[in-house]
C-alpha cells in the first residue's frame, strides 16, 4: 500500500525524520507510537504531500504522492483541526464531503448511522458549528470524516486523544470492524499504548525520527517490548 | 508593562510569517501618507490666504469657527472608514497577573499614533499662528487649537466605541453615516447652518477657556466610554452574539457548477458566517451609492466627455468587494487548508469555486447599480465595460497577486482585540488593477474617441473571459508549486 524510500525532513540543519525503508502492507492495522518530537506527525504530513520531503520519497499504490492526486480519492485522513471547515456545521460538513466525494445520499445516511454510537446524540442536530463544539467532539466530527467513503486507507493522528474513555472503545471497535469488512489500512499514532497494542498487528517505534523498532508480534509480546523502552 | 508590551508587539511584526509583504506594504503606505501630508502642510500654509482671496473671506477666525463642526465631522467618518481598530490578542495575557485595565489603556495610547492624529494639527496650526493669533492673542489662540485637538483625539475614541456598538451592521453604519452627512446636507441646499450655531462654542475660546475645559471633559468620557466597553468584552468567549446560527442558507447556490460550485458553497457560507467577510459586503452594498456623488444629471455627450472618470466609478462600484475580499484571497481559508489539501484537485476547485463566487458578487453588484442607467443610458456603458474589465482580467491581476506570500488569518477567532479592521494598506494592491483598463483606455481615446476606448477596454475583458481558463490553470500550478509553503505558513500561524 505504501512504500517510503530514503524519506527524510529536515527543518534546517536538523533532522526532524529519515525513515530508509518502511512498507506499510494492505489492510494492515500500523501504528506509530514515539515521545514527543520523534517524528509522528511529519511522518503522517509527509505522507499526506502536506509538507516538502527534504529528499526521498512516498509512493501510495504506486503513485508518487508529490507527483499526482489521484491517491487522494481513496485516502482518508484526520490529523488536526485544520483538516475541517470549521464554519460549517457539522452536519453541513458532511453533506459537503457526501458531494466531493462524490457519494449518493443514502451512502451518508449510513455512514452516520454506523457512528452515531460514537457521536452520542452530541453531534448531528445540534444548532451549533463545528468551532463551538469541544474539543472531543470535533474530533469526533474529524474521525467520521475519514471514514466516509469506503476508503482505502485512513490516517489518524492522536485518534484517542480527548475522546472519553467510551468513546475511546467504541472507536476502537469501529476501526477493527472496518478493517474486517473492508480491509481498510489504517495508520494511527498514539500516546495510548493499551490502545494501539489492542488494535494495531504491527507497531512502529520512533525516536528522533528513525525507526528504533518494528514490532510484528504478538500482542502480548509488543506490549512488553514497548512498556521496557517507555520505562526508561 | 508598557515598554514590554511595546517589545512583544515589535517581536510579533518582526517574526511574523508575512514580514517582508507587511514591510513592503508598510512602506508604500508611508510614503504615500508623507506624501499627503506635505500636500496638506502646503495647503494648511497657505490656508489663510487662500480663504481671504479665493473665498473672500473677512474675518477668518468667525469662519473658521463656523467651519470647525464640519471638519470634525468629516474627520470623524474618514476616521469610521480608514482607521483600524487597535489589535491586541488579549487571550495570551488574561491568565497572567497583568491588570486587564492597564493592557486597555495601552491599547488605547497606542492607537493614539496614527496619522490621522496629526491631521488637525497639521491643518490648523499654521493658519492658527497667521490668523487667528493675531485676533485672539497667542494665549487664547492656543486654547482655541487645543480645543479643536482634544475634540479631534474625543472623536477618535468615539469612532472606537461606535464601532464596537456597531459591530459591523449595515443598518447601524448606514444610520451613523446619514446622522454625520445631515448637516452637510442641510448646508449644501441652504436650509440651515449648524455652523452658525456652534460658532459660538468655538468662538468663546478668544476670550474664556471653557470650551477647552468641555473638549477636555469630553474627550476623557469618551475615551472612559470606550475603556468601558473594551474592558467589559476582555474574556475569551465571542463577543459576537448576534450571529445567528443560520443554516442552509445558500445551500445549493452554486451547485451546477460541478465540483468547483461545491467548493464555492463552502466559500459563500464562509463569506456569510464571519464578520469581517460581511463587513465587506455591507461596504460593497454601501458603495453602490457613490455613483450618486459622482454620476451628474446629463444628456449623452457631456456624460462622455468625462467618460475616463466614469468608467473608475463604474469599476469601483462593480469591483469593491472583489478588491476588498480578493486581497486576502487564500487567507480565508487559512485555518482549513489542510482541508483543500488532502481533497483529489482540492486546490484547483478551490481557487476556481473562490472565482464564481467574486465573479458573482460582482455580477450581482452589476444588477444593483442598474437604476443609474435614468441618469443616462451611458451609464450602462461604463457598468458593462466595468463588469466585463472586473470579470475577464480584474479577478486574475487581484488573485495573483494576493498568492504572493499570502498572509494567514485567524477567521475564527473573533475576539475584538484581535479584529483585523478595514485599512489602507489593502488600496495598495488596487493600484494595478485600477490603472491596467487606463493603459488600453489613455491612448485610444486619444487617438479616437471615448467609445472606441471603452470598446477596447470591453474587449479586453472579453478576451480575459475566454482565455479564463487558461489564466485559472496558470495560477493554480503556481499556487501548487508552493502548496507546502503556504500550507505551512498556514499551519503554524494559527
Amino acid at each position: 500500500m505504501i512504500i517510503i524510500e530514503n524519506l527524510k525532513k529536515l527543518y534546517g540543519p536538523e533532522e526532524a525524520l529519515n525513515i530508509e525503508e518502511l512498507k506499510i502492507e494492505t489492510s494492515e492495522c500500523f501504528g506509530l507510537v514515539g515521545n514527543n518530537g520523534a517524528g509522528k506527525t511529519t511522518l503522517f504530513r509527509l505522507i499526506l504531500d502536506l509538507i516538502r520531503t527534504s529528499s526521498g520519497r512516498v509512493t501510495i499504490n504506486g503513485e508518487d504522492v508529490s507527483k499526482t492526486e489521484e491517491w487522494k480519492s481513496f485516502v482518508r485522513s484526520y490529523l488536526d483541526e485544520h483538516m475541517l471547515l470549521s464554519f460549517l456545521s457539522p452536519a453541513e460538513y458532511f453533506e459537503t464531503l457526501r458531494k466531493i466525494y462524490g457519494l449518493g445520499e443514502q451512502d451518508l445516511e449510513n455512514h452516520l448511522e454506523k457512528f452515531s454510537p460514537l457521536f452520542n446524540g452530541e453531534i448531528l442536530g445540534k444548532k451549533k458549528y463545528i468551532r463551538d463544539l469541544s474539543k472531543g467532539n470535533i474530533k469526533k466530527v474529524g474521525i467520521a470524516a475519514a471514514f466516509l467513503g469506503n476508503p482505502s486507507l485512513v490516517l489518524l493522528d492522536e485518534p484517542f486523544e480527548n475522546l472519553d474513555p467510551t468513546s475511546q472503545n467504541r472507536l476502537k471497535k469501529i476501526i477493527t470492524e472496518e478493517r474486517e469488512t473492508n480491509g481498510t489500512t489504517f495508520l494511527i499514532s498514539s500516546h495510548d499504548l493499551v490502545h494501539v497494542t489492542d488494535i494495531c498487528n504491527r507497531i512502529v517505534l520512533l525516536e528522533k525520527g528513525h525507526v528504533l523498532r518494528d514490532l510484528k508480534d504478538e500482542k502480548k509480546v509488543m506490549a512488553e517490548e514497548l512498556a521496557d523502552y517507555f520505562d526508561r | 508593562m508598557a515598554p514590554e508590551f511595546t517589545r512583544l508587539f515589535l517581536l510579533e511584526k518582526v517574526r511574523s510569517l508575512s514580514f517582508g509583504r507587511d514591510l513592503v506594504s508598510g512602506i508604500l503606505v508611508s510614503v504615500f501618507v508623507v506624501f499627503i501630508f506635505f500636500y496638506l502642510i502646503g495647503f494648511a500654509v497657505f490656508l489663510g490666504l487662500i480663504l481671504k482671496n479665493l473665498f473672500e473671506v473677512e474675518d477668518v477666525p468667525a469662519f473658521l469657527n463656523q467651519a470647525a463642526i464640519f471638519y470634525l465631522l468629516a474627520e470623524f467618518l474618514i476616521r469610521f472608514v480608514l482607521q483600524k481598530k487597535p489589535l491586541f490578542d488579549l487571550s495570551r495575557f488574561l491568565h497572567l497577573p497583568v491588570e486587564k485595565s492597564g493592557i486597555i489603556n495601552y491599547l488605547l495610547a497606542k492607537s493614539l499614533f496614527s496619522p490621522f492624529s496629526l491631521l488637525v494639527i497639521i491643518l490648523f496650526v499654521p493658519v492658527t499662528i497667521s490668523d487667528v493669533s493675531p485676533v485672539y492673542g497667542p494665549i487664547y489662540s492656543s486654547l482655541w487649537l487645543a480645543t479643536l485637538f482634544f475634540l479631534s483625539i474625543a472623536s477618535h475614541y468615539l469612532v472606537l466605541w461606535l464601532k464596537e456598538v456597531i459591530n459591523g451592521r449595515f443598518i447601524g453604519t448606514l444610520i451613523l453615516f446619514a446622522i454625520i452627512t445631515i448637516p452637510f446636507v442641510l448646508l449644501y441646499f441652504n436650509v440651515v447652518n449648524i455652523g452658525d450655531y456652534t460658532a459660538q462654542f468655538f468662538g468663546l475660546s478668544a476670550s474664556a477657556p471653557v470650551p477647552l475645559v468641555v473638549s477636555m471633559l469630553f474627550c476623557a468620557f469618551s475615551f472612559k466610554l470606550i475603556h468601558r466597553r473594551y474592558l467589559g468584552s476582555a474574556y475569551l468567549d465571542r463577543m459576537d452574539k448576534n450571529v445567528a446560527f443560520v443554516s442552509g442558507f445558500g445551500k445549493n447556490l452554486f451547485s451546477r457548477f460541478g465540483a468547483a460550485g461545491t467548493y464555492a458553497d463552502i466559500e459563500l457560507k464562509l463569506i456569510l458566517r464571519h464578520k469581517k467577510s460581511r463587513g465587506f459586503l455591507v461596504l460593497a452594498l454601501l458603495f453602490l451609492l457613490y455613483g450618486l456623488f459622482m454620476y451628474r444629471m446629463g444628456a449623452g455627450d457631456s456624460l462622455m466627455e468625462s467618460s475616463g472618470i466614469y468608467l473608475f466609478v463604474g469599476i469601483f462600484i462593480v469591483s469593491i468587494f472583489l478588491i476588498n475580499y480578493g486581497q486576502f484571497f487564500l487567507s480565508w481559508n487559512a485555518p482549513s487548508f489542510d482541508f483543500y489539501m488532502v481533497k483529489n484537485h482540492g486546490i484547483e476547485e478551490l481557487i476556481r469555486g473562490k472565482i464564481l463566487v467574486l465573479s458573482t458578487v460582482s455580477i450581482f453588484l452589476y444588477l444593483l447599480a442598474m437604476p443609474y442607467v435614468y441618469l443616462g443610458w451611458q451609464i450602462l456603458i461604463f457598468h458593462t465595460v466595468a463588469l466585463l474589465y472586473n470579470i475577464g482580467i480584474g479577478t486574475h491581476v487581484i488573485t495573483g497577486l494576493a498568492m504572493w506570500e499570502p498572509k494567514p488569518m485567524d477567521i475564527n477567532k473573533q475576539a475584538m482585540f484581535n479584529y483585523e479592521g478595514i485599512g489602507f494598506a489593502q488600496f495598495l494592491m488596487g493600484i494595478p488593477f485600477f490603472v491596467l483598463p487606463y493603459v488600453i483606455y489613455v491612448p485610444i481615446n486619444y487617438l479616437f474617441d471615448p467609445y472606441a476606448a471603452l470598446a477596447a477596454v470591453g474587449i479586453f475583458g472579453i478576451t480575459g473571459i475566454i482565455y479564463q481558463d487558461k489564466i485559472i490553470s496558470y495560477n493554480v500550478r503556481r499556487l501548487k508549486g508552493k502548496r507546502h509553503k503556504v500550507s505551512s505558513t498556514f499551519r503554524q500561524s494559527t
